[in-house]
């Protein structure tokens, strides 16, 4: 199959460019959003992993404490 | 009340390492009143994300719009690329134009037609089930290309 040239018009291929302009910028503001997102998603998961720490940590010193309060002094 | 008065002569289990004891507790308290100020901040960043994912949507609609506006601008190359399904369609409409004349033919017609009706009804479809419809159909597009 032979390809057909094409021809845009100079006024239209003027509004193509100006388009493709706008689509590069906003395609940049995108990829700017989506990085912010990430960077907030791993603090959410830096925070995530704070608490299972911190709760690990709890859970070890009830344990301590309720150790102590079965072993009552004599 | 009456519980204090119940209990004249009340008994007591005697603790070791009360010191150790109230320190634990003590410890406990603040890990989990640290564990409360961090969820602030984890919903601070959260809320911010969704603010964010917000954007992100209405950026990504930009563009799409951006791009149909494009292919507004530059002339419909589709019949030059696509000659196969021209002739399908050539040849339905001939079908079409056989059927009408005959009387009994024009009840096939008729049984057609709700098809048409039936193709409708989906037009009720969400978001998703639009831009699955805006995909299949550019797919179908660019494999007619290939």
């Amino acid at each position: 199959m032979v390809e057909a040239q094409v021809f845009v018009k100079i006024e239209n291929y003027k509004d193509v460019l100006h388009t493709v302009g706008l689509i590069k910028n906003k395609l940049n503001e995108a990829k700017g959003t989506l990085n912010k997102v990430k960077e907030l998603k791993a603090k959410e998961d830096l925070e995530l992993e704070g608490w299972n720490n911190k709760l690990s940590e709890i859970e070890s010193k009830i344990e301590g404490i309720d150790h102590i309060l079965f072993e009552p002094s004599s | 009340m009456k519980m204090a008065e119940k209990e004249e002569n009340p008994l007591f289990v005697g603790i070791s390492g009360g010191d150790e004891l109230r320190r634990g507790m003590l410890e406990c308290s603040k890990g989990i009143l640290e564990s409360l100020k961090e969820y602030e901040n984890f919903k601070s960043f959260r809320e911010e994300k969704l603010g964010l994912i917000r954007k992100f949507r209405g950026e990504v609609k930009g563009i799409s719009k951006l791009i149909n506006s494009l292919r507004t601008c530059l002339p419909k190359v589709k019949d030059v690329g696509i000659k196969k399904p021209e002739v399908k369609k050539v040849e339905k409409a001939e079908v079409v134009k056989v059927e009408k004349p005959g009387v009994k033919k024009v009840e096939k017609i008729k049984v057609e037609k709700p098809k048409v009706v039936k193709i409708e009804k989906p037009k009720a479809k969400t978001e998703l089930e639009k831009l699955e419809d805006e995909l299949r159909d550019i797919e179908g597009k660019l494999n007619s290309l290939s």
